[in-house]
Parts: structure tokens; sequence; C-alpha cells
């Protein structure tokens, strides 16, 4: 009996071993922000996707294993300018009918020292999808909490955003930084 | 040919300053209109950007000429014009002088409200004036606009006025300024 009891309780330990190793985190809205600096007429301006939620399912035996996802409204950017706004939702731009989200799904991370990743990922905007690799800031807040910060450059014509006779970069310009800075809390 | 204005000419910093603004509203009402009514595309943009670092110049410009105006005293009234004549002249100046830095001014609000950057024909860069704001924005446009129709319809009137004087009272009003 108590070799049954014993052998019993080691499958359960086993068996709970790996969801316990398995951490899943989730985006905090309210204290997150997703925001990107474009340029007109080579002057920088500011704006932000005040809807998105993020993922990041670690693994801390196997980083590599660990799993950042990253879902996006481009609706709801915002560069608080109305003509701007209005216009990024035209084909020529995000084409918000048609292509209301992005997402960024991680393939590899791995660890760079304790508090830098280097994430690689598919980016996919409008009908476009490309590899995109990027340092990110893990750090602690708590044992709840988790801070990433991440920011890159991307070239808008990777992602047919402006097209047509926005192909050019008198007026906007062909990069765009993106700053993400999420909060994450502890799911399970 | 002196820069400065004598008792019956205007000088040639007076001139040059005033044939200067003359060609910018004219060209700036024709940009203007037609910059509005296009669909959006670069082009459009990039007149916008003209329009704007245009705007910012004819302040800078108007600031000189009321500068100038305060050092350099205005020829004497034309023997040619009566005493109502001469206040109302006056007080056309005063109002196109006016008209000239409020234009500007809520051009500038617009742009700002609007959050939209500021390149001054692409040499550096006008801060804004007020935070990104639609009610601000609206409201400046209609001012600008309303500014605008007001600075058409006085320029109209100096425009016949100077021409009356010069083809059908044949006097030297006009060729003070030329």
């Amino acid at each position: 009996m108590n070799n049954l009891t014993n052998f019993i309780s080691l499958m359960l330990l086993i068996a709970t071993l790996p969801c316990a190793a398995a951490q899943q985190w989730l985006s905090i809205a309210d204290q997150s922000q997703i925001k990107f600096i474009a340029s007109y007429d080579n002057a920088e301006f500011e704006g932000q996707f005040t809807r998105f939620s993020s993922q990041f399912n670690i693994d801390p035996d196997n980083i590599t294993a660990s799993k950042l996802l990253s879902n996006i409204d481009v609706t709801s950017a915002n560069t608080q300018s109305r003509d701007r706004d209005q216009a990024l939702a035209e084909e020529d731009w995000f084409y918000f009918s048609k292509f209301p989200q992005a997402t960024f799904s991680s393939q590899s991370i791995t660890i760079i020292n304790d508090n830098l990743l280097e994430v690689t990922g598919l980016l996919t905007i409008r009908d476009q999808q490309k590899e995109i690799t990027f340092p990110m800031q893990w750090q602690v807040i708590n044992d709840q909490r988790r801070q990433a910060q991440a920011r890159f450059t991307l070239d808008r014509r990777d992602y047919n955003i402006g097209i047509g006779e926005w192909l050019e970069d008198e007026t906007i310009g062909f990069n765009v930084q993106v700053i993400f800075s999420v909060t994450y809390e502890l799911a399970n | 040919m002196k820069w400065g204005n004598s008792a019956n000419h205007w000088g040639l910093l007076s001139r040059l300053l005033h044939w200067f603004s003359a060609i910018a509203v004219f060209f700036m009402f024709g940009l203007g209109i037609t910059m509005i009514n296009m669909r959006l595309s670069p082009m459009k943009l990039e007149m916008f950007i003209v329009h704007k670092s245009i705007g910012m110049l004819l302040l800078v410009v108007i600031f000189i000429r009321v500068i100038w105006r305060l050092l350099n005293p205005a020829p004497r009234a034309s023997k040619h014009l009566s005493k109502l004549q001469t206040k109302i002249v006056f007080l056309g100046q005063l109002l196109m002088y006016g008209l000239l830095f409020a234009i500007p001014i809520s051009g500038w609000v617009i742009n700002s409200a609007a959050n939209f950057p500021l390149q001054w024909f692409g040499l550096f860069e006008i801060p804004p004036i007020t935070e990104p704001s639609i009610v601000v924005e609206d409201y400046a446009k209609t001012t600008h606009f309303v500014l605008i129709c007001i600075l058409g319809s006085v320029v109209l009137l100096h425009v016949c006025a100077a021409l009356h004087h010069h083809w059908i009272k044949r006097n030297d009003i006009l060729k003070r300024m030329l």
C-alpha cells in the first residue's frame, strides 16, 4: 500500500512538474504602451496603439522554448492628429477595414544577460510578414510582475504601409521606430 | 536710392517689404485655395509645408515692417487726400498690419493643435504654440478663414484705391511706393 502511495505521489509530482515550471505572463493594458515614432517633413511625430495584448510564455528551464505573442489592434493608432489618424485608416496606409490586426510571434529567444533577451520572430502587418530580431529588457518588478522594454526600427515599405504615390520619403519618412514598454502579470 | 523713407516717398526697405508681402499674400491665397481642395497626396502635403513656411516668413516680415515703420516715419500724408481719406488710409494700413500678424499666428495655432511638426523651409523646427486639440484646431481654422476673407476684402479695396489714384485721378500716390 505504501509503495502504491509513493508511486502515485511520484507520478503526480512528475505530471505537475512541467506545469509548475512554465510561466504564463499576460500584459496589463493600463500599464503598457506600444508607441511609434515616424517623421513628417523630416521632423518626428509620435503615436501609439492604445489597444493590444501580449502574452509571454516562459519556460525557465529552456528559455529558447519560450514564446512571446502580441496582438495589436492597429485601428487604435492615435497620433493626436485627426487628419493623420484618418489617413492611417486608408487603403494606402494600414487599410483598417481589411487588416485591423497586427501580430508578433516569436520564433527564438536567447538570453544575453540577466535582464536582456534577444527575441527573433515574425511581425505581420497588413498582408506582409517579416522576420525581425531585437533586444528586449526583461526586468523584475516583483514576484508577480515583470517589465519588458524594447525599441527597434522598421522600414514602412516592408509592410506596405504607405504604398502607391506614398513610396517616397520627402513627406513621410520610411523609417519608423517602435517602442514597446509592457508590464506583465503572472497568470498561473 | 535711399533705404529710409523721405517726406514724399517710401524708402527702398519699405518698398521691398511691401511688394514682397503683396506677392507672398497673393501666392498664399492661390496656394491655400488650391491645396485645401486637393485630395490627400504627397503633393498636397508639400503644398501645406510650403504654405506654412511662407506664412511664418510673412509673420517675421510684418514684424520687421512694423518696427521699421516705428523707427522710420512714413512719408507725409498725400496732398491729394482729404483728412477723412487720410484717416481711412491709416486705419486700413493698421488693419492690414493686424491681419498680417493674426493670420500666420492662427495658422501656427492650427498646425500646433493638429499636432503636425513645422519645419521652416526644411532648415529648423518651429515649436508648437498650443497642445494638440481638435476643439482648438477647429476654432483656429474658422478664425484663419474669416481673417483671410477680411484681408482679401481689404486688399481688394487697397488695390482698387491705388489704381484709382494712379489711372483715374492721375496723382503720385502709387508712384510713392514704386
